[in-house]
């Protein structure tokens, strides 16, 4: 599809997926998409579009009853879907890093903020326990926590949810990845939060020249963040393209529909449009058009 | 002090502010402020003490016969005698002091028997629960298959065929409740492996020991030291019925369950030989049970606030 300005970093090719809990139903169909090297990409679709699939087919955590059927992901050259789990393992956290949906689950109850933090650092970067202390402190200080001795000794449920999900951003870019998968990180959050959050990340994304790859839901959050967009339904590739062109110009109906679904400040008699029935048809329609060219490409190449 | 010694100081005194200093202060203080703890803490301190010191302790030798001061009632009864505040059995000798020496034996079973079985249940429970499949099929049948059978006949059946003493019953009260580990560490590691956190620790690489270990078995501490304590309490009870039908350790040795056996013969006469290792026995089950909720509750950090 569209080619990246810079290098690519991140290349999905033709990744597809099956439920095999729902009747081998097609969870994602041949979704290809390419994050360049310091490019925040979004990552858009309603629920069950197959957003979180990829991140987690990214990050090799697919749930037992999604079964990847072909593609590649490829990262630097190398096929993450191939790589052994031994080298999957040490690329993860240290190449690649996410950042949690839910910053109320994604920490451990029971565990100090700062061994939460220090953990990746004396795993991935071989720190002693005394440097990664003082690095966890600075990293606190970078996303603009207030006051890191204290919060670096607190549980996490002496802290907001705000406070919570800087720190694991701060663990995310903590060692210095590559790619960091934000699989829809202020969703959990208030609006007043969510913005602050999104600023931290467009800074620390620029700051430090990585790639993201930015899971949501929310058009609204994704406009203000990302350089390029994908948008997903049903597990397919509907829209891709610059943020900017793909918002100002939408060339698919849906697309369109979920610009016109998002609420607008300015205009408040506009907006929070469902979809029309008609668009949804259509897409249907297409999906099921594709899918069976994919059964009789499959059954032309089982026959020959 | 030199500028750089001082700089030094004061480097450590700010790694104790951010680490280790305030987690095991903050710990103790509040395992202090609760009095299920405080109460039922120090019953058990007070009777490890007795225990390691019962013969600085105890005012008579526990086996010293006195056919002349036979079934001599408690202090405060009429006829009691100076010096043996609760009493003698049949036989003469002094009730407390048997009772003090009586903590021996069960607080042995208490401690090693019930950290025997937590530690190989915990262990096959946390494999269980974590690795799933094939692993937790073969474990939970086999817990399955060992709850089947009548813990107390199990045990007394055991101990026929490997012979009484102190060892024996430890081995029976570990081979028979690691179950009740194994079951609730299990059901407690599968809930916690959902959790996002542990999702998170997967892919920042973590292997799966230091999963299980570093991120799950700290959220399943606070239940399984309260089912520790109990197991204790359980631990003293089984003791008690095993000397009781004369299983445990030999006659020459006090012990609560062999008092309450020979109290029993006697109650008419002297009630005081069955009740106070009964009310030993029941204190000590009590307390074990109660410090167990109260550190539960003190040690979890999200139910304290």
């Amino acid at each position: 599809m569209s080619t990246p300005a810079t290098p690519s970093r991140l290349a999905i090719d033709m990744l597809s997926a099956i439920s095999l809990r729902d009747g081998n139903r097609p969870v994602l169909r041949q979704v290809s998409l390419d994050v360049g090297v310091g490019e925040v990409h979004g990552l858009v679709g309603e629920s069950g579009a197959g957003k979180s699939t990829i991140a987690k087919a990214i990050l090799g955590i697919v749930p037992s009853q999604v079964k990847l059927t072909g593609g590649q992901i490829g990262f630097e050259g190398r096929d993450l879907l191939k790589l052994p789990t031994g080298e999957l393992r040490a690329l993860l956290g240290r190449d690649i890093a996410l950042i949690p949906q839910d910053p109320s689950t994604a920490l451990n109850p029971s565990r100090r903020i700062e061994a939460q933090i220090t953990d990746g650092l004396r795993l991935k970067r071989g720190m002693s326990a005394k440097e990664a202390r003082a690095r966890a402190y600075a990293l606190l200080d970078e996303v603009q926590i207030r006051d890191p001795a204290r919060v670096l000794a607190s549980y996490p449920h002496q802290l907001s949810g705000g406070m919570r999900q800087r720190v694991l951003i701060a663990a995310a870019f903590g060692l210095e990845p590559k790619l960091v998968i934000a699989d829809e990180p202020t969703t959990a959050l208030d609006v007043t939060v969510q913005k602050q959050i999104l600023r931290l990340i467009r800074s620390l994304q620029s700051r430090h020249g990585t790639s993201v790859l930015f899971v949501s839901h929310d058009l609204g959050v994704v406009a203000k963040i990302c350089d390029r967009l994908t948008v997903l339904y049903m597990g397919k590739v509907v829209e891709q393209g610059a943020t900017a062109d793909v918002l100002n110009a939408p060339r698919h109906a849906y697309t369109k529909a979920l610009i016109a679904a998002n609420p607008r400040y300015d205009q408040p008699d506009t907006g929070l449009e469902p979809t029309p029935p008609q668009v949804i048809a259509e897409l249907r329609a297409e999906i099921a058009s594709f899918d069976a060219h994919v059964a009789q490409a499959g059954a032309g190449i089982s026959h020959g | 002090m030199s500028e750089a010694e001082a700089a030094r100081v004061g480097v450590t005194r700010a790694d104790i502010a951010a680490g280790a200093g305030p987690r095991a202060a903050s710990i103790a203080a509040r395992l202090l402020r609760d009095p299920k703890v405080v109460i039922a803490g120090g019953f058990i301190v007070l009777l490890i003490v007795l225990a390691i010191a019962a013969p600085l302790i105890a005012p008579k030798d526990p086996l010293d016969q006195n056919l002349m001061l036979a079934n001599v009632p408690p202090a405060g009864f009429a006829d009691a005698e100076p010096g043996y505040f609760v009493g003698t059995d049949d036989l003469g000798r002094d009730v407390l002091s048997r009772i003090i020496f009586g903590t021996r034996v069960s607080l042995t079973v208490a401690f090693v028997a019930a950290g025997l079985a937590c530690v190989i249940g915990t262990l096959l429970g946390l494999l269980a629960g974590f690795l799933g499949g094939f692993v937790d099929t073969v474990i939970s049948r086999l817990v399955d298959l060992w709850m089947a059978f009548p813990p107390v006949l199990l045990s007394i059946l055991l101990i026929a065929v490997i012979g009484t003493g102190l060892h024996s019953v430890i081995a029976a009260i570990v081979i028979i409740d690691w179950t009740r580990f194994c079951r609730v560490v299990r059901t407690e590691t599968k809930s916690q492996a959902q959790m996002d956190y542990v999702v998170a620790a997967r892919t920042i690489g973590f292997s799966g020991r230091a999963i299980l270990f570093r991120e799950i078995l700290p959220n399943v501490m606070p239940v399984l030291i309260a089912l520790l304590t109990l197991e204790m309490g359980i631990a003293v009870v089984v003791e008690a019925i095993l000397s009781f039908v004369g299983l445990s350790v030999s006659s020459d040795t006090p012990t609560w369950g062999g008092m309450i056996a020979e109290g029993r013969q006697t109650v008419h006469e002297a009630w005081w030989v069955l009740a106070a290792p009964l009310v030993a026995l029941f204190a000590t089950v009590v307390a074990f049970n109660q410090l167990g909720d109260g550190l539960a509750r003190s040690l979890d950090p999200v139910m304290r606030r």
